[in-house]
């Protein structure tokens, strides 16, 4: 249906009303007013067909038509009034406007028939003779009981129509102001009435594109008024709501965008509605652009995307591990799926919640390998002890010269077994001192320290005619235990011998790093460390060539412990190292007390 | 959603696209495995080849059933054409990272053998087309596409390097022949698999304009490449 303007429907029932009053109005004004005059009229004739009867009859008697028409032609022309004399037959005999002898019998005129009846007729008609509207009245005579003639008198009524014609005029006028009026009056309606809708309209549609605090005017019909305050308080209510769930909306994505897991939630297609910071950054997704498409478009991951479709599909609870492959690493993620409902039940979807566990498979592979090492390290010198012990009790303990030789092989893996044995137990020491504060740690000058541990390694050196050159400032001074920092650098200077050829230098320095920091530095002019070893060059029993380290006597531990050193000191280590050019091993340590406290706390955050 | 047979152009999409996750993380996991002689990852990959040709299997008779589906719009026709070609290709770089794999698992013999640094960066390289490929096929991204195959120069020029690396190694020291070998096999399968990534980004660009752009960009044909 097509929408009209309010003022067209306004002006046209308006108008319609009036109209028809008028129309009715017009009507019955006109038609009474016109039978009005013609009643004065047909009256009129009346009297002056009686006034004439007498003196029409005398003569009509007497058989004077001549006379009787020069009388009719003075009456007629001094009262306006055509006079006609018939005989009973209908024959004209006077006129008081044309001649007799040319007009036509008269008998069937309707005010002729209507007196020979009644004694009266009237008729109201256009005359053909006199080319006008006419009202003719016409009465029988009789002489005695013979009716002898007709005597008729007749006026124009034009007079009457023109009367009449001119009021229906005037009403016409008059009735076309009052629809100009009307329409001029509907207009100020219902401008009245569409103003406050309009604007009325214009707020709703604030409202809606969500100007949620502009206020309608109040407007001064009651309704309308009514209406503008509820829409008001509505708006006031959606504002409230909308803030109320703004914050919470806030509060969750604070919640979920600071959560550690990753959590992701796709719809029933597997189209992605909700993602947090952390599963982004597990799964290097756009949040912006990921947001309403299908996982297998965002993730290029079989296992996340199935598991989503298993949870979808099986409507319980899931938990597994899938894995990430990047281009350095693979990374474990455990899953656990749930389905999302609404209130009423019906399945919104599935959510997702993603843990990254790489670092505690990490762990417990470093564990796990430990365990595997220790007993390889501990097995290989039991296998030759045990070996040779069983070759001197099948007989070769009689040989003298074989007995010996075996014997001090047997020593020789005793001792390795020892070595690894204590070297197992300083490592257990320290990290059980360090995790219970145990270890003492107290000021001491740095040049000392470093004496005493290349003092130590003196006889290594000159078996492979190193130089152990040292340079260290007398005011180099660190909160250390000294005992155990002298095994970390005597440790470090052991392999840099080691892995260096016959007659080259080994430099062990210290200084002061920063505020807070000093360094202890050992280098060396030896082999070198291929750079895909330094990640893992601290773990226990990492070793870059096992037969190679294991002939040189090393325990596999030596850097673990130099690690674990620095760890209970709360420093740090680093290594630089490029092949056949050297190493460089560098312990960063805590001054003070107090450094070594803040610095932990770093460590923490890190 | 994406079990059994596929009932629309977007649910094929999604197979397609699943197909595509499975390849490169097999891709992925070969050259994993290379970095770190790693002869159980590289059997793993091995294995997983058979899930990729099942898929692959599945998803061209899925193709074939959407292609005997008239009334086909000639865009629909194309499209299901061009999922075809990246269905094959896909497969194919399923089977070539099987490849590099098996090439691993002789490798791995040699625990402390030191890879060229040049092959590392092919694999890189490889892996970053095929990515871009996939990205630009997942995006309908025209102008991503294109950039792959401008790529393509720089993994077969490495691959050129490669092979007059080894052919000098060898003659320095003939002892590690199989080793060098193993090392080329890699870099040639690396090189394919960039070819292949390649294949797919030219099928995006014909997916979007209907042009193909295969043998007017490319002097070398990607299947008589060394």
């Amino acid at each position: 249906m097509r929408k009209r303007r309010l003022f067209w429907q306004l002006y046209t029932s308006n108008f319609l009303v009036i109209f028809l009053a008028l129309f009715a109005f017009t009507f019955l004004t006109t038609s009474s007013f016109q039978s009005i005059l013609l009643d004065q009229v047909s009256n009129d004739l009346r009297s002056r067909v009686e006034l004439l009867r007498p003196e029409v009859v005398r003569h009509l008697r007497a058989g004077t038509y001549v006379e009787l028409n020069t009388e009719s032609r003075r009456y007629g022309r001094t009262s306006h009034t055509r006079i006609t004399v018939l005989l009973a037959n209908g024959d004209v005999v006077a006129d008081s406007e044309r001649d007799p002898a040319t007009m036509e019998n008269h008998a069937r005129r309707p005010e002729v028939i209507l007196a020979e009846r009644g004694g009266y007729g009237t008729s109201t008609r256009y005359s053909s003779t006199l080319r006008r509207s006419m009202m003719y009245a016409a009465v029988p005579l009789y002489d005695g009981n013979t009716l002898i003639g007709f005597l008729r008198t007749a006026v124009p009524v034009h007079r009457v129509e023109e009367a009449v014609q001119r009021l229906q005029w005037q009403i016409v006028l008059g009735g076309l102001v009052i629809a100009l009026i009307a329409g001029l009056v509907s207009l100020a309606i219902s401008r009245r009435l569409t103003h406050p809708i309009e604007t009325m309209k214009l707020g709703a549609r604030r409202f809606a594109e969500g100007e949620l605090d502009f206020r309608l005017e109040i407007p001064e019909s009651e309704e309308l008024n009514d209406l503008a305050a509820v829409m008001n308080t509505m708006a006031a209510q959606l504002q409230d709501r909308i803030g109320t769930i703004v914050q919470q909306n806030s509060e969750q994505d604070a919640v979920l965008s600071s959560m550690v897991e990753g959590v992701l939630a796709f719809d029933t297609e597997e189209r992605l509605i909700n993602i947090n910071h952390s599963a982004a950054v597990m799964l290097n997704i756009v949040p912006e652009k990921a947001l309403g498409r299908a996982i297998q478009e965002i993730v290029r991951n079989v296992g996340l995307q199935r598991f989503v479709a298993d949870t979808l599909s099986r409507g319980v609870p899931l938990e597994e591990f899938i894995s990430i492959v990047e281009d350095n690493q693979e990374r474990h993620v455990q899953l656990h799926g749930t389905l999302l409902r609404d209130h009423t039940g019906n399945i919104l979807g599935v959510l997702v919640v993603l843990n990254d566990v790489t670092e505690l498979r990490k762990l417990e592979n470093v564990r796990r390998d430990f365990v595997a090492n220790v007993s390889h390290e501990l097995k290989t010198p039991i296998t030759s002890i045990k070996g040779f012990v069983e070759t001197l009790l099948d007989g070769a303990i009689h040989d003298r010269a074989d007995a010996m030789r075996f014997l001090t092989i047997i020593s020789k893996q005793a001792d390795r077994l020892n070595a690894i044995i204590e070297d197992l137990l300083s490592l257990s020491r320290i990290e059980q001192g360090a995790d219970r504060h145990e270890i003492e740690l107290e000021e001491r000058a740095m040049a000392e320290i470093l004496a005493s541990a290349a003092q130590t390694c003196q006889v290594e050196a000159e078996a492979k005619r190193a130089t152990l050159l040292i340079d260290c400032p007398e005011e180099i001074s660190a909160v250390v235990n000294a005992q155990l920092l002298e095994q970390a650098v005597v440790n470090l200077i052991n392999n840099a011998l080691k892995y260096s050829d016959e007659g080259k230098c080994v430099w062990i320095s210290a200084a002061a790093h920063s505020e807070d920091e000093i360094t202890v530095c050992v280098r060396d002019e030896g082999y070198g460390i291929e750079a895909e070893h330094l990640p893992r060059l601290f773990e226990r029993f990492y070793r870059i060539d096992k037969a190679r380290s294991r002939k040189m006597g090393g325990t596999g531990l030596g850097l673990a412990i130099v690690k674990h050193i620095v760890q209970a000191h709360r420093g740090r280590i680093e290594v630089k190292s490029s092949p056949g050019v050297g190493s460089v091993f560098t312990m960063y340590l805590p001054r003070t007390m107090d450094a070594a406290g803040t610095h932990a706390l770093d460590e923490v955050a890190a | 959603m994406t079990t059994g047979p596929a009932r629309s152009i977007d649910h094929l999409r999604r197979k397609l696209l699943m197909l595509s996750a499975l390849v490169e993380e097999s891709a992925r996991r070969s050259v994993l495995a290379m970095r770190g002689k790693d002869k159980l990852a590289a059997g793993a990959v091995v294995r997983s080849d058979a899930e990729i040709d099942t898929l692959e299997i599945a998803i061209e008779e899925d193709c074939v059933a959407l292609l005997a589906q008239p009334p086909l719009r000639l865009e629909d026709t194309r499209v299901i054409v061009a999922f075809l070609k990246i269905n094959t290709d896909l497969e194919r770089i399923g089977d070539l990272a099987g490849n590099i794999a098996r090439h691993v698992e002789d490798l791995s013999v040699h625990e402390q053998a030191l890879l060229p640094a040049d092959l590392l960066r092919m694999a890189d390289a490889a892996l970053a087309m095929l990515r871009r490929a996939l990205d630009s096929f997942v995006e309908a991204d025209v102008s991503m596409a294109r950039a792959v195959c401008a790529g393509d120069d720089e993994v077969d020029a490495l691959n050129r390097e490669m092979y007059q690396l080894v052919q000098q190694r060898i003659m320095e020291n003939p002892a590690m022949t199989g080793r060098l070998l193993n090392v080329l096999g890699i870099a040639r399968h690396l090189e394919r698999i960039a070819d292949c990534a390649t294949n797919i980004a030219e099928v995006v660009v014909y997916i979007d304009s209907g042009s193909i752009i295969r043998h007017g960009r490319n002097p070398l044909p990607p299947e008589s490449a060394p």
